[in-house]
């Protein structure tokens, strides 16, 4: 009998341990059935998302929380699926593909959407302001979008950044590289300036995709002492710096487009002595160097004597070397 | 800076949480922690600088050897939707920046930022002359030019300009789409610019002054510029409309400077002191912008803008001058500026852009008489010239999807510029261009463009081609070439190849520009070694070459009426030309990883840039003295200038050590080493004796260590 007792107990504790996974198995059905909906960890609705996204993901998707995006207390601020659409097929993959489809609006590189499609998540809202002549721009007419710049998941995004901006623009503007690295440059890669100083990339109504309407009313911006108008006006001059500068860097001083008097001479070399032949001092016989020569060359060439060539606001009549070629 | 997490979840982690209640509290700190960009962190920095070279002086504002101690701070905290932000960097160098914000997205913003822009000149200068950074400069008493090379007065000047930048701005949003926003910015820019006068060769005792007529007269620069913009947005999601007031006055503290010649420094009988300062100026401007969805795939944009710009700082006095120039210019510009554009993607695939642009620069001011010059007999008038212009910009685009990712984009550019007082009163230039690209290939994308434009205008005044065309007036083909190929070689591995050229031609013209051509190749590449480390690397060949004509003076046998020293310009005129050409490599090289737990990086450059300026149809002789009685040949003797060369050698590394979650301490390390062979001030000596020359070989070695706290 106590084998009997025994072994009946020994079958109690078994089938009570045989039992327990189905029990709790059973426990875990009625647990899911009263799951509450998952929770939203960062944007209105984002559970539909980070129930599987995290920041094992890259981008890192709980990270937009840290930005303007992800202030849920502005009102205005999306959803994942305000961006990237309801993606139901990439959520639920009806079809339990072994490749999830993508996202409705699928941001990688590899996304079967063009710029354009893409950008419609961020002109739904940015469409006023700086960024009203977006559609006109060159970026939105050459296969670029938001996206191609801008990181939205990150709290810096380095377009944004002032030292780090040109970086991104270097992606595709390879001679604006090479040409801040001349020795006369705007201080760019010194952090001190960057390329959105002049250039709005979301489009402008002025040319370039310039912050302001005419090439030298941007440039005025920071060198209003050349906007005159002068006693004496240098036609070029007012008609645009990008006749003699190039902004982005030359070998030349003062970001010059060629040494003088070459640049001169493109228009000045017919008469008289603007045409004269450039020498070096150190390869000119003294004799007949001593007032003209090298004085086209070196130093500060044609402006040497010509020392107001941006224009002149002197009301002197002096008769010789007067304002009125900029002397003075 | 950058924030780093002290964590980084998982999938694990949340389940976790979601499992077990009671490690839900800590699930959510962590989560608050990844969605909060709530930032305190300063850095002290401590590089030490072995010597001040001025080619990397120009923009780092470090003039001085040894340690440079500086601090950067970041701190923002948000609360609800509440930002304050306070940002600094450099703080202690000549470079700093400031700024504090704080706003309450989608309702109000106020900001102040300070920004500091220091520029040294990249030349080193030993002068004699007094009062730099005045407005009066007075130049040596000096007998003659060894006298002037040896002065005992000579001392060093550092040249340069700093700009001190503050801006105010603030924002408020009315109601929801209407925004008023208000922008002051005030610059502040002060120090003295390379500058120089011409005065005459001295007559003093042998040898007479040899070197130049030209006396070393930097500018000194004190001025104040303002610039206000005031807006008023209103956004709908059909329509969107922006009217603005921006205003920039321009304030100089000075408006002439006065040279004071030494002995045999004199300037000429009628007198070039005092030189003019740039003027005060103002523009004001009012402007409306806007656009319109007619539907979602049709917009229009529409900005129209009216300024006006005043000029009448009050003229220097101590010059002979006409009567009746009042005392000032009281110049008076307006300008309109109109903006029109409409893009519609009329299919599917078919996408049309055209637009319209603008401008009409009217010069209202006055025209006086403010000099006469009489020669042989004939008497020239000079007035004042304003200068008005009209220009019109035009622009038709269509972009049809070709299927498979392949777009073709056509268009034209039109342009058309007209004024009476230009030589040629209207230049017109139309450019037609196609464009192959492909954008949405796994593997491979890239563009393709060819552009051609032709320039032409109206007949030159008085129907007279003249023998040279200003270069922004002359007629011009202008061909182009654009292409970039992105190949994604494999999943770590992306390699860009870009190229550009460009073809010029400048006819009808017998000087000036005849031709010019230009590219430029660039190959990048980027590759992900692991998740850990990173490198990418570029390399860019550029080069140009541009062919240009003129007619001058050159002392050779059988000419030497160009010999005599002053008779330069009367002489026989040669004709000769010039081929200027460049040619720049530059190899770039960044590495980024970890080791153990220190983060590294590396960053090189090398960079090499050469210029010749070619020129032909020189005699094969010249004159080397004023009697012709000797010569010599031309290379040697005539002053054919030689290559300019510009190397940059740049390593920079970095090792960066979490001391704890919260410390980290950073190393840097730059070498920088640039060479300059460049005849600009190659043995240039001013009339007064002053030398401006730059080292030829210039290297630089920073080490910084830096210490970066988040608290």
């Amino acid at each position: 009998m106590k084998v009997l007792r025994q072994l009946f107990a020994s079958c109690l504790v078994l089938g009570a341990l045989a039992a327990a996974p189905a029990a709790h198995a059973a426990d875990a059905t009625a647990s899911a059935a009263a799951k509450p909906p998952a929770k939203d960890l960062v944007l209105k609705g984002d559970a539909k998302c980070t129930s599987c996204h995290d920041e094992a993901d890259e981008p890192k998707v709980l990270h937009i929380g840290k930005t303007k995006h992800g202030t849920l207390a502005d009102g205005r601020t999306p959803s994942c699926t305000n961006c990237h659409g309801e993606s139901d097929l990439h959520t639920y993959n009806p079809q339990k593909l072994k490749d999830r489809p993508a996202t409705d609006r699928n941001f990688s590189k590899t996304s079967r959407l063009t710029a354009e499609e893409k950008s419609t998540a961020c002109t739904a809202c940015h469409q006023g302001g700086k960024h009203m002549n977006w559609n006109t721009s060159a970026h939105a007419n050459r296969d670029v979008g938001c996206t191609s710049c801008h990181q939205v998941h990150v709290a810096k995004d380095k377009v944004r950044d002032k030292r780090a901006q040109a970086e991104v623009c270097y992606t595709c503007h390879k001679q604006q590289r090479a040409e801040t690295s001349k020795p006369s440059h705007h201080p760019i890669p010194e952090g001190k300036m960057t390329c959105s100083d002049c250039h709005n990339a979301h489009g402008s109504a002025g040319p370039k995709m310039l912050v302001k309407d005419t090439t030298n009313a941007t440039c005025y911006t920071c060198h209003a002492e050349k906007r005159g108008p002068f006693v004496h006006n240098h036609q070029p001059v007012v008609e645009d710096c990008g006749n003699c500068h190039n902004p982005h860097g030359t070998t030349a001083e003062a970001m010059l487009k060629a040494r003088q008097p070459f640049l001169c001479q493109q228009c000045h070399a017919d008469a008289a002595h603007p045409g004269n032949v450039p020498g070096i001092r150190a390869n000119m016989p003294n004799a007949v160097s001593s007032n003209i020569g090298p004085g086209y060359a070196q130093a500060r060439g044609c402006a040497n004597c010509h020392t107001n060539v941006h224009g002149s606001n002197s009301p002197s009549n002096a008769t010789s070397s007067g304002p009125f070629r900029f002397f003075r | 800076m950058s924030t780093q997490s002290i964590f980084r979840p998982t999938i694990l982690a949340i389940a976790l949480a979601a499992a077990f209640p009671a490690a839900s509290s800590w699930a959510d700190d962590e989560i608050s922690e990844l969605t909060s960009p709530n930032t305190a962190e300063a850095a002290i920095n401590l590089p030490y600088t072995d010597k001040i070279n001025p080619l990397y002086r120009q923009y780092d504002g470090v003039n001085n050897a040894g340690i440079n101690a500086n601090a950067d701070l970041e701190y923002v905290r948000r609360k609800d939707a509440e930002w304050f932000r306070i940002n600094a960097r450099n703080l202690g160098l000549r470079t700093q920046e400031m700024g504090i914000s704080y706003e309450k997205q989608g309702d109000w913003a106020i900001s102040l930022d300070y920004d500091q822009i220091p520029r040294y000149s990249p030349y080193q200068v030993s002068t004699a002359v007094s009062g730099v950074g005045s407005t009066r400069i007075v130049q040596p008493n000096i007998a003659n030019t060894a006298a002037a090379a040896n002065n005992a007065n000579l001392y060093d000047v550092t040249l340069k300009t700093e700009r001190e930048i503050t801006t105010l701005a603030a924002s408020k949003f009315l109601m929801p789409g209407l925004k008023l926003g208000f922008t002051v910015k005030n610059e502040d820019k002060s120090g003295t610019r390379l500058s120089g006068v011409r005065g005459v060769t001295g007559s003093g005792a042998t040898p007479a002054n040899i070197y130049s007529a030209f006396l070393f007269a930097p500018e000194p620069i004190n001025q104040n510029h303002k610039q206000l913009e005031a807006t008023v947005e209103y956004t709908t999601e059909k329509y969107q409309l922006v009217a603005g007031y921006y205003g920039s006055f321009l304030g100089t503290k000075q408006n002439a400077l006065t040279v004071v010649p030494g002995t045999n420094t004199a300037l000429v009988t009628a007198s070039l002191s005092p030189i003019a300062l740039a003027p005060d100026n103002s523009v004001q401007q009012f402007y409306v912008t806007g656009a319109y969805n007619f539907s979602k795939d049709t917009r229009a944009n529409l900005k129209v803008a009216w300024s006006e710009g005043r000029q009448d700082d009050a003229f220097l006095v101590g010059q002979p001058t006409l009567a009746g120039i009042g005392g000032n210019l009281n110049a008076k510009v307006q300008n309109t500026e109109v903006y029109s554009a409409i893009t519609s993607r009329v299919t599917r695939d078919l996408k049309l852009l055209a637009s319209w642009r603008y401008e009409d620069r009217q010069d209202k001011t006055p025209v006086r008489l403010f000099g006469t010059t009489t020669s042989s007999g004939v008497t020239t008038n000079y007035y004042n010239n304003p200068e008005s212009h009209t220009a019109n910009w035009g622009k038709l685009e269509a972009n049809y999807r070709l299927g498979a990712g392949f777009n073709l984009t056509g268009g034209f550019d039109y342009t058309n510029k007209s004024s009476k007082e230009w030589e040629r009163h209207d230049v017109s230039e139309l450019t037609s261009r196609i464009a192959v690209s492909r954008s949405m290939g796994e593997s491979l994308n890239g563009t393709l463009s060819f552009s051609h434009a032709e320039r032409k205008g109206s007949e030159w005044n008085h129907g007279t081609t003249p023998p040279i065309l200003p270069v922004y007036l002359a007629d011009r083909n202008r061909d182009r070439v654009r292409g970039m190929l992105d190949l994604a070689a494999t999943e770590n591995l992306n390699i860009q190849f870009a190229y550009e050229a460009y073809f010029e031609d400048y006819n009808k013209s017998t000087y000036g520009l005849d031709k010019g051509q230009g590219q430029i190749f660039s190959v990048d590449g980027s590759y992900a070694i692991s998740d850990v480390w990173k490198l990418n690397a570029w390399y860019t060949k550029q080069n140009g070459e541009t062919r240009q004509y003129a007619q001058g003076a050159v002392c050779t046998t059988g000419n030497n009426s160009n010999c005599t020293v002053n008779t330069f310009r009367t002489g026989t005129l040669v004709q000769w030309d010039a081929n200027l050409k460049q040619d720049s490599d530059q190899f770039g090289l960044g590495l980024n990883g970890r080791i153990s737990r220190v983060d590294v990086g590396a960053q090189l450059l090398i960079y090499q840039d050469v210029n010749k300026q070619e020129l032909s149809k020189m005699p094969a002789t010249t004159c080397t003295n004023a009697a012709c009685t000797t010569t010599a040949p031309v290379a040697s003797a005539m002053g054919i200038l030689p290559d300019t060369k510009y190397t940059q050698n740049t390593l920079k590394l970095f090792g960066m050590y979490p001391v704890s979650k919260a410390t980290r301490v950073r190393l840097d390390y730059i070498y920088d080493m640039r060479k300059m062979d460049d005849y600009t001030w190659s043995n240039w000596v001013y009339a007064d004796g002053t030398r401006v020359y730059v080292k030829p070989e210039q290297t630089t070695q920073v080490i910084g260590l830096s210490l970066l706290h988040a608290f």
